[in-house]
């Protein structure tokens, strides 16, 4: 059973965690300020309201994360908070930024069942309506309310009226007031717009919309976004484990220095941005590649995390043995500590939160006694091993329910999720160049004296889909190019001109498509996110000291050796591993290709008693990913003895229908 | 004829018998649990026992309990070298592993120090009889750059003789042992802790506070002897005035930095000094 030792890793969502408020105070009361700053300025108009920006530094386990958790708590409703984690190897985009912030924004606030999203809306409508405390209650209000189209016009035109950035992204403010009003289908149709994803034909029609949202609308998207969240639920932007960034150039530190420019120069405007780092990492290799303007923006304020006093770590211990579970055979405060060695350990110079709490986590296994001695090397280096193992199983374990969220959504995965992940993986790879490529879906790879394209393609729209391919064809025609898809998203039968546009990509020599079936995607994106574990300083080893990138880089690369790793770099490149060569192009997609035994669909409509097609469908992909609508037609009508049809488009097995 | 009936074992325990537990350990520094008492214990009871004295110091090993590796290597360990093949003889109940991962935490946390002598190892109080690892550091170079000097005279087939230019030589000794031939007088403990918190406000970041240990003790070396700054440094953390933050990026540091940051907990290297709000230099 999980004792309180054993969260030596934050989690930044969490809703229950133990938390010494006097640890770092002053950090906390100082942003908590600039939130409300913000809060302040936003009805007084556009002269007023600018966004701030604050720099933390401290070392590994000194409790970053957790801040941002503290903050969450501490600020409830009166802020919504953003997480984002750079990809290793990615430059970040001002899209990829709003995807991160819409998708944050969904997250629950911190002890209710409510989503951020919805307590922003809720809270401008408050404070228009003249109290700022009630946020749920002003969207009850309105739920029911006949005037409330009129209500939400007026409140649009109010706003336009103090900032002309609303003006410019009416249709996107339009939709964000109106979200927490919306159906299910309807509000996702709107999440994925206004996240700056391209919505699904489907949904744009819903939308009544002919397009997502281009380029050149994202920031004024990321704008009108945070003025509506500064009057009620500011918007609070922590850049976590800016380590990632690091590379042998600089051009990523460039291009997050660019974009936090953007973020805090007006017309931006009331967003609270942090930025969270390792000291050393800090002053060694991100600050002396930022100029003089870049420097102002991202050190404007810039604080250190402090460690606990003897006084904080005697609180810690005391909240931590509350928590131990009873069936712990504890003993009174300083357990898991003996006096004499507490004695020590409360002045010990140096001592970060989670160095304190691995060492109680080794004295509560020793039952209260002095941790057993130090193992040998070859302990030590088994035992690292078996840690770094058991970290990967971790990371394994998040990104399969991340990736099984997705598929069960029927959502493809960002672009750049598979490009970070890709990447990482061919760069533990001897003999492989990678450069930059022209737009952030794609990157060039040198092997063996050839040079290829690698395009991933992850579009849920088949018109813009269409486009993009058009625009390979061009790319292959100069230059070896493979095309990237996870496999779950196959082209759908009635999309004739992709289909059409793919067959014209594939006659080009030289092209060729690539489907990154379910097990290959998961262990290239834990890959990237252990290896950014790794960058951070956030796996640690036998004795809680942070275990170097390089090590934990050669630990992958030998595991990379064996199987199922073996077979993804000719996969990903064709032909030999070292000496990629355009694969021959792949039959045209048949509609049974990936056709579903009739069984799985039988099976399926069975747990659902009766479906429409569509959600039959969702249900066959959770089991069997890739499977397209008219291999579930086909296994229908295979099965005709045993399904029953009410009308075209629902079904139910025979069984319900007698 | 009455027979003797064996006493009842005792269910619990209270500080009087905790007390004399204590006492009877001090004087025999180990003794197996069984024997604790003169009174027999129900499991129970000798459970809550061995805790209660866990929790006072002493360490349970198997069925033994005794004063601590650590608590007993104290008094051992002096001023002068001690082998340490001859330690385990004058501790009780300790295995050589025990006393090793004793000496390397001790050694760790800057007690003590190892010292090869020929081809013992030995131990003694860290001291400045002992060479710092800056100095080390210096030896060491020293030893390189020698190695180089002697490579370049080597004679060559069909070639002169070569020499050195004795100036050369000297500046070469006196850059890499000045300090160690050579060491700054020492100042008194309170002058040392004022030039500490001097160099550090000197050097640090003028919005974090925050100063690099190897580099203050480096701008220092001057004026006040490594140790003596480095000794400075701890005792300043341990009264709250300055706070030791352990290092992030270790292999981001140079070598010779990292020979001159202070051990840390846990193996960590403290690596940055910061001084806190009420210590400031006025």
């Amino acid at each position: 059973m999980a004792s309180p030792f054993d969260y030596e890793h934050a989690d930044p969502w969490a809703h229950d965690f133990v938390d010494v408020e006097a640890i770092n105070a002053g950090v906390t009361d100082g942003l908590v300020a600039r939130i409300e700053a913000v809060r302040a300025a936003a009805p007084k108009g556009s002269g007023v309201l600018r966004s701030s920006s604050t720099l933390i530094l401290g070392p590994a386990g000194s409790g970053k994360t957790h801040l941002f958790a503290r903050l969450r708590k501490k600020c409830g409703l009166r802020a919504a908070f953003v997480l984002v984690r750079p990809e290793i190897g990615v430059s970040p985009t001002p899209r990829q930024i709003l995807a991160q912030v819409v998708d944050a924004l969904q997250k629950q606030v911190i002890s209710t069942d409510k989503l951020q999203i919805d307590v922003v809306v809720g809270a401008l409508l408050a404070v228009r309506g003249g109290t700022s405390r009630f946020p749920f209650a002003a969207l009850d209000g309105l739920h029911t309310s006949p005037e409330r189209e009129e209500r939400l016009e007026q409140i649009q035109e109010q706003l336009e009226g103090s900032y002309d950035d609303i003006t410019a992204s009416s249709s996107y403010v339009k939709r964000l007031l109106r979200l927490p009003f919306a159906t299910r289908q309807e509000r996702q149709a709107m999440l994925q717009y206004l996240s700056g994803r391209e919505p699904e034909e489907g949904q744009l029609k819903r939308l009544g919309l002919t397009r997502g949202l281009a380029d050149e609308d994202i920031m004024p998207a990321l704008r009108s976004l945070s003025i509506v969240a500064a009057f009620g639920a500011p918007i609070v932007i922590l850049f976590d484990q800016l380590e990632n960034l690091v590379g042998d150039d600089g051009e990523r530190i460039h291009a997050h220095a660019r974009i936090y420019a953007e973020l805090f120069d007006p017309p931006m405007r009331g967003l609270v941005l942090v930025q969270m780092a390792l000291d050393r990492e800090w002053e060694e290799r991100f600050r002396p590649r930022l100029g003089e303007a870049e420097r102002s923006r991202l050190e404007s304020q810039k604080l250190t995390l402090a460690l606990p006093t003897p006084e904080q770590r005697d609180a810690l211990l005391r909240e931590w043995g509350q928590r131990l579970e009873p069936n712990v055979e504890g003993g009174p405060f300083p357990f898991p500590f003996s006096t004499t060695a507490w004695k020590d350990w409360r002045s010990l110079p140096g001592v970060t939160p989670r160095m304190l709490m691995i060492e109680c986590r080794e004295r509560l296994a020793a039952g209260g006694a002095e941790p057993s001695v130090s193992p040998t090397d070859e302990d030590q280096d088994a035992a690292l091993v078996q840690l770094l193992e058991l970290q990967w199983e971790e990371h394994l374990s998040r990104t399969r329910a991340a990736l099984d969220e997705a598929t069960a959504a029927s959502r493809a995965l960002d672009e750049w999720r598979i490009v970070s992940g890709v990447r990482a993986y061919l760069g533990l790879c001897a003999g492989i160049a990678i450069g930059a490529g022209r737009a952030p879906s794609q990157f060039s790879v040198s092997t063996a004296g050839r040079d290829l394209n690698l395009v991933v393609l992850q579009q849920q729209n088949g018109n813009s889909l269409t486009t993009t391919l058009k625009r390979c064809e061009a790319l292959a025609a100069k230059q070896p190019t493979r095309i990237l898809r996870e496999s779950r998203l196959a082209l759908k039968p009635t999309w004739t001109a992709c289909i059409a546009a793919r067959r014209a990509l594939l006659a080009v020599p030289g092209a060729s498509w690539v489907d990154l079936d379910h097990e290959t995607t998961t262990r290239l994106l834990t890959l990237h996110d252990f290896l950014a574990s790794a960058c951070s300083r956030d796996l640690t080893d036998t004795v809680g000291r942070p275990i170097a990138e390089e090590r934990a880089a050669a630990w992958v690369r030998q595991r990379m050796v064996s199987e199922p790793w073996s077979g993804i770099l000719a996969h990903l490149l064709g032909g030999g591993a070292n000496a990629p060569v355009p694969a021959p192009a792949p039959p045209e997609p048949e509609p049974l290709a990936h056709s579903a035994p009739a069984r799985v669909v039988l099976a399926a409509l069975r747990r659902l008693h009766l479906a429409s097609i569509d959600r039959l469908v969702r249900e066959v992909r959770t089991v069997a990913p890739g499977t397209t609508q008219s291999a579930v037609m086909s296994a229908l009508a295979a099965s005709s003895g045993e399904i029953q049809w009410l009308g075209g488009t629902i079904v139910c097995t025979a069984e319900v229908a007698s | 004829m009455a027979t003797q009936r064996k006493p009842q074992p005792k269910d619990d325990v209270d500080n009087a018998l905790i007390d004399a537990c204590e006492q009877k350990l001090r004087a025999s520094r180990a003794c197996p649990i069984a024997r604790l008492t003169s009174v027999p214990l129900t499991p129970r009871a000798r459970q809550l026992l061995v805790d209660a004295l866990v929790r006072r110091g002493f360490e349970r090993a198997g069925t033994k309990i005794r004063v601590s590796v650590a608590e007993q290597l104290t008094p051992v360990i002096g001023a002068e070298p001690l082998p340490v093949s001859g330690l385990k003889r004058r501790l009780v109940g300790c295995t050589d592993r025990e006393i090793k991962a004793a000496l390397a935490s001790g050694v760790s946390a800057g007690t003590w120090s190892l010292v090869p002598r020929g081809k013992l190892q030995t131990v003694l109080i860290r001291s400045e009889a002992v060479l710092s690892s800056a100095d080390l550091a210096d030896l060491v170079a020293l030893a390189t750059e020698l190695s180089a000097v002697a490579k370049s005279i080597k004679p060559k087939r069909g070639a002169p003789g070569l020499s050195l230019f004795r100036p050369d030589v000297l500046a070469l000794l006196e850059r890499r042992a000045g300090r160690l031939l050579r060491p700054a007088p020492r100042e008194s403990k309170g002058e040392v802790t004022e030039q500490v918190l001097e160099g550090l406000a000197a050097i640090a970041d003028p919005q974090t506070g925050l100063a690099s240990v190897p580099h203050v003790l480096r701008a220092l070396a001057e004026k006040v002897p490594i140790d003596a700054a480095r000794d400075a440094l701890l005792d300043l953390a341990r009264a709250g005035r300055v706070e030791l933050r352990p290092e992030s990026g270790v292999e981001l540091l140079d070598p010779e930095l990292r020979a001159l940051c202070l051990p840390g907990p846990r193996g960590s290297l403290l690596s940055y000094a910061r001084v806190l709000p009420a210590a400031e230099p006025r």
